[in-house]
């Protein structure tokens, strides 16, 4: 489970039942306990916490420093018309817009766009279903049954909901693409890169066992704020989306690049028919937005041919990337001593070339931060409920296809609230197995596993009301 | 054929057919020209001059799509007012107003929305909530999926019909991902289901797309369980045609495209009585596109301002009178579109090829006078016996022929808000179509013949345009 990993990014497999990297399994050993104090009752009581969500406040204070460049005038003459550049494939698409997208790629290096045609949409979301029917439509797939659509757990949540929305019968969602036989009939994967929700870098998992699959490259986080550049991405449909990379998700812009014409021809057609095109008045901004940045990485350049450590750091990416290792840092931080409750993936330290670029005498070697906190909880335990209990909406780990011990935290949304929660998540505080037995009179949460590995045994209070509501919701596995 | 007509005017007592058509939109009329295709008739003969040779290297002149280029000079004179700025740290978040079933609706937007329709008068908002969408298509789909996708299990799915001659593109989305919750119907005048209990859903377009009449539901009124209506209203507004009355329906579509031309901001709006249609919809939009452009809803939101504030300040105190509501957006631009309808009829009166629907005048609300409608779209009617599209097409002026609109292809669709210049070559284009008398046809010239025998079959005479006669 889990997807081909390129660096072993997770300690855990995430997800799969591990049996060496904790001291709880199931493999019939006797019973074991985590015990997590019951969080004070004057909790409710405060603000809910919601990290459930991928909006991307984090990037505001940067714009509101450096916005004024990108302000744009709209007045009210303007994009009277449907139709943008009649020479291109994707007609409702404005020239600045693709020009702004391909300098971008260019300078950061994330993306191979020669050879490319490129396709706006309302989001990448949009895209992605663009690609689903350009997919499934073609003439090579002609097929008396839906296309399968397959991703590796833990998957974003929202592509299941995506392919199942309209009940297609051009394709249907095919679950995690590790056990997956892409053997018997053409099939699409989704290769999510950074991964949402645990942040791995990834290949496609099945696609390239057979000759079957078609591939659909979701590169929303891979930007130098989240993760190192390892190397321009290179694929046939590769989705890409402003509001992860600038912030600027209220412009609902996204882009397509794409190999094949006819596919792209297709993709165009789906936005036609959907929504007659993108909004041009974001198009526009969205030009300018994407200009600013890449003259701004571009002024930062030292040399002819690129980027050294300090000057990077300089630009939009790397003042967002200090911003997100910071968080990091402080979740890190504030995790250490609860090693027995909560595991975040380790990340290993890479090259990233558009940061290295600037060159300093020694190679400028940077960790990333993943837009989302992957969290694990020990094993029976419901991440998202326990974070729940603490006035804490997190997105728990069956929606991405994978155990409710994970969960999903935003690491993008506003300081203020990230704070917050770094202090609530400090004060879940654990209780050592030696001091369990006289806890038993307090309200304590108990879980235990049983001898067959599958039954969960609450303990605590008869009169404890507070047994904690994700004790309900445990799994039994 | 062609959905039930409304007739206001009381004076009319002739039923509703006449008023609209003189061709009964697309019926095989037996009595409203001298061509039929009764197969007892004996061979009839049509000749149109073939347009010069020279003809195709005239410019293409595209009449087939809805660009609303027809309001730009109106806004290239008044813009100002309705230029925004957006600055680079506004509209980053994906949300808007939780207070609102549409999260991702700005409130500025919602409010200019109630303002506009309270002001022109087309439509109530009072007790609706209001659902923004990328243009009105994606909500069309919206409202789809909320009616197909309620609790009640349904085994098939969904007949989605209209009355034909229906807007062209509702089919192709329909049919676009091939779902299992909802299916095209077809026109709903021919609609019958055997067992008068599946729940369907009927799309009303009014004033339609593509021959202007004013409809009401055809076939959900009368089946017991009912239809679900969708009531696509782009066109209700007064620059088109008269408001009679605000609608009042359960899911009510507007696009700012058709409103005031800005199609390029990709902005509608739904009007839905039920909190939970409208919770669906929401949910649709969240799952295809999460929401709505920030700043094109900013833009929308000035824009309509504009206007409303631009329609109070000429109104008197309970509305309009003639000449104050002729200097509003919507008067000037009913005044354009006047003016090309005029300038059409003229240009086909003297020949006997050409077709136009008649629109009665109606007492039109917010314009405090009688006017005649000047439909976005004029429905071009060839006489029977030709392909209108490729006899357009023959003279180089690109329209979208009747079949796509489940009807005959001797109607064809040419919009009416393109550019003047584009819309000026189309007159003088139109103008240069002639009939030749029966007696005149010499069988030497390149005549584009069109032979009926006895069994109603059309034998080819010259012409591309003649290949498609059905």
């Amino acid at each position: 489970m889990g997807g081909k990993k390129l660096h072993n990014h997770n300690n855990n497999n995430n997800g799969a039942v591990d049996t060496n990297s904790n001291n709880s399994n199931r493999n019939g050993t006797t019973t074991t306990t985590t015990t997590v104090k019951p969080p004070p009752v004057t909790l409710q009581q405060s603000p809910i916490i919601n990290l459930d969500r991928g909006d991307p406040s984090v990037f505001e204070p940067y714009w509101r420093k450096n916005g004024g460049k990108c302000t744009i005038t709209i007045s009210g003459h303007d994009s009277l018309s449907y139709f943008s550049d009649p020479n291109s494939v994707c007609w409702y698409m404005e020239p600045e817009l693709q020009e702004a997208i391909r300098r971008v790629h260019r300078v950061v290096g994330n993306a191979e766009t020669e050879g490319c045609h490129v396709v706006a949409g309302t989001g990448s979301t949009v895209l992605f279903q663009a690609a689903l029917y350009a997919l499934s439509t073609s003439s090579s797939s002609v097929a008396a049954e839906p296309m399968k659509v397959v991703c590796a757990a833990p998957y974003y949540s929202q592509y299941k909901e995506q392919v199942e929305l309209l009940q297609s019968r051009l394709y249907e969602w095919g679950g995690d693409a590790e056990t997956f036989d892409g053997s018997a009939a053409p099939f699409i994967e989704v290769v999510t890169s950074p991964n949402n929700p645990d942040g791995s870098l990834r290949e496609a998992a099945v696609a390239n066992k057979t000759g079957n699959g078609k591939l659909i490259h979701d590169l929303a986080y891979y930007w130098p704020n989240y993760t190192p550049i390892t190397r321009p991405a290179d694929y046939d449909i590769m989705l890409f989306t402003l509001t992860k990379c600038t912030g600027h998700a209220g412009s609902r812009i996204g882009w397509a690049l794409v190999k094949d014409v006819e596919v792209a021809k297709k993709m165009t057609t789906f936005m036609q028919i959907t929504t007659i095109g993108v909004s041009k008045d974001s198009q526009l901004r969205a030009a300018k937005i994407l200009d600013v940045v890449a003259e701004d990485c571009e002024q930062h350049a030292a040399g002819a041919f690129g980027y050294a450590g300090n000057d990077a750091d300089k630009t939009f990416f790397g003042e967002s990337r200090k911003l997100m290792a910071e968080r990091w840092e402080k979740l890190r931080e504030a995790v250490k001593d609860k090693k027995d409750v909560f595991t975040l993936p380790k990340y290993p330290k890479r090259y990233c070339n558009f940061s290295g670029r600037y060159f300093q005498p020694a190679p400028d070697v940077i960790l990333y931060a993943a837009a989302f906190g992957w969290l694990e909880c020990k094993e029976g335990c419901d991440a998202s409920a326990l974070m729940k209990a603490h006035n804490v909406l997190t997105r728990g780990g069956e929606t991405f296809g994978v155990s409710s011990r994970y969960t999903r935290i935003s690491m993008i949304g506003r300081e203020e609230e990230f704070e917050r929660f770094i202090e609530r998540i400090s004060g879940i505080q654990c209780v050592d197995e030696e001091d369990e037995e006289e806890e038993e009179e307090e309200e304590g949460f108990v879980v235990m596993n049983g001898n067959n590995g599958g039954d969960v045994i609450r303990l605590g209070n008869e009169n404890s009301n507070s047994h904690g509501k994700w004790l309900e919701q445990v799994e039994v596995q | 054929m062609g959905g039930k007509k409304l007739d206001n005017t009381s004076s009319n007592g002739n039923g509703t057919n006449a008023d609209n058509n003189n061709s009964n939109n697309g019926a095989v009329g037996a009595n409203s020209n001298n061509f039929n295709s009764n197969p007892n008739t004996t061979t009839l003969k049509i000749t149109v001059k073939p347009p010069p040779a020279t003809i195709h290297q005239s410019p293409v002149i595209n009449l087939d799509r809805g660009d609303p280029s027809v309001f730009e000079p109106y806004w290239k004179k008044n813009g100002g007012k309705c230029t925004i700025t957006i600055s680079g740290h506004e509209s980053l978040s994906y949300f808007s107003d939780p207070h609102s079933v549409c999260w991702y609706m700005e409130p500025e937007l919602q409010d200019a929305i109630r303002r506009v329709h309270l002001i022109v008068g087309n439509a109530r908002t009072e007790g609706y909530h209001v659902v923004v969408g990328t243009g009105s298509t994606i909500l069309f789909q919206a409202a789809l999926y909320a009616l197909s996708s309620s609790s009640a299990v349904v085994a098939q799915p969904m007949k989605v019909v209209c009355a034909a001659p229906y807007y062209s593109q509702y089919k192709e989305q329909v049919e676009l991902l091939q779902s299992r919750l909802y299916e095209w119907g077809g026109d709903a005048n021919t609609y019958d289901d055997e067992d008068k209990t599946a729940p369907f859903i009927e799309v009303v377009t009014s004033p339609n797309n593509p021959d202007g009449s004013l409809r009401e539901a055809t076939v959900a009124n009368k089946t017991e369980n009912g239809g679900k209506l969708i009531h696509d209203l782009a066109y209700y507004w007064p620059n088109y045609t008269p408001i009679t009355r605000p609608e009042d329906h359960d899911i009510m579509l507007f696009t700012l495209t058709k409103c005031t031309g800005h199609a390029g901001s990709r902005i509608g709006w739904a009007l839905v009585k039920d909190v939970a249609v409208a919770q669906k919809m929401t949910s649709f939009m969240q799952i295809t596109t999460i929401g709505v452009s920030k700043d094109s809803q900013l833009r929308a939101a000035r824009i309509l301002q504009v206007v409303a504030d631009d329609c109070e300040s000429k109104a008197g105190a309970f509305g309009y009178g003639g000449d104050d509501a002729d200097r509003t957006f919507f008067g000037e631009c009913r005044k354009v579109m006047a003016g090309r309808w005029e300038k059409l009829r003229e240009a086909v009166k003297g020949n006997d090829v050409f077709g136009l629907p008649k629109y009665p005048k109606r007492y039109c609300n917010f314009s405090g006078r009688y006017f005649q409608p000047a439909p976005a779209f004029g429905w071009l009617e060839c006489k029977e016996g030709y392909d209108a599209s490729a006899l357009m097409k023959a003279n180089n002026v690109l329209t979208r022929g009747g079949d796509t609109f489940g009807a005959s292809n001797r109607y064809t669709r040419i919009s009416m808000i393109g550019r003047e210049e584009e819309f000026d070559r189309f007159l003088e284009r139109i103008s240069g179509i002639h009939c030749v008398n029966e007696d005149e046809d010499k069988e030497g010239e390149e005549g584009l013949v069109v032979i009926h025998d006895n069994n109603g079959n059309a034998r080819r005479g010259n012409g591309n345009f003649l290949h498609e006669v059905k």
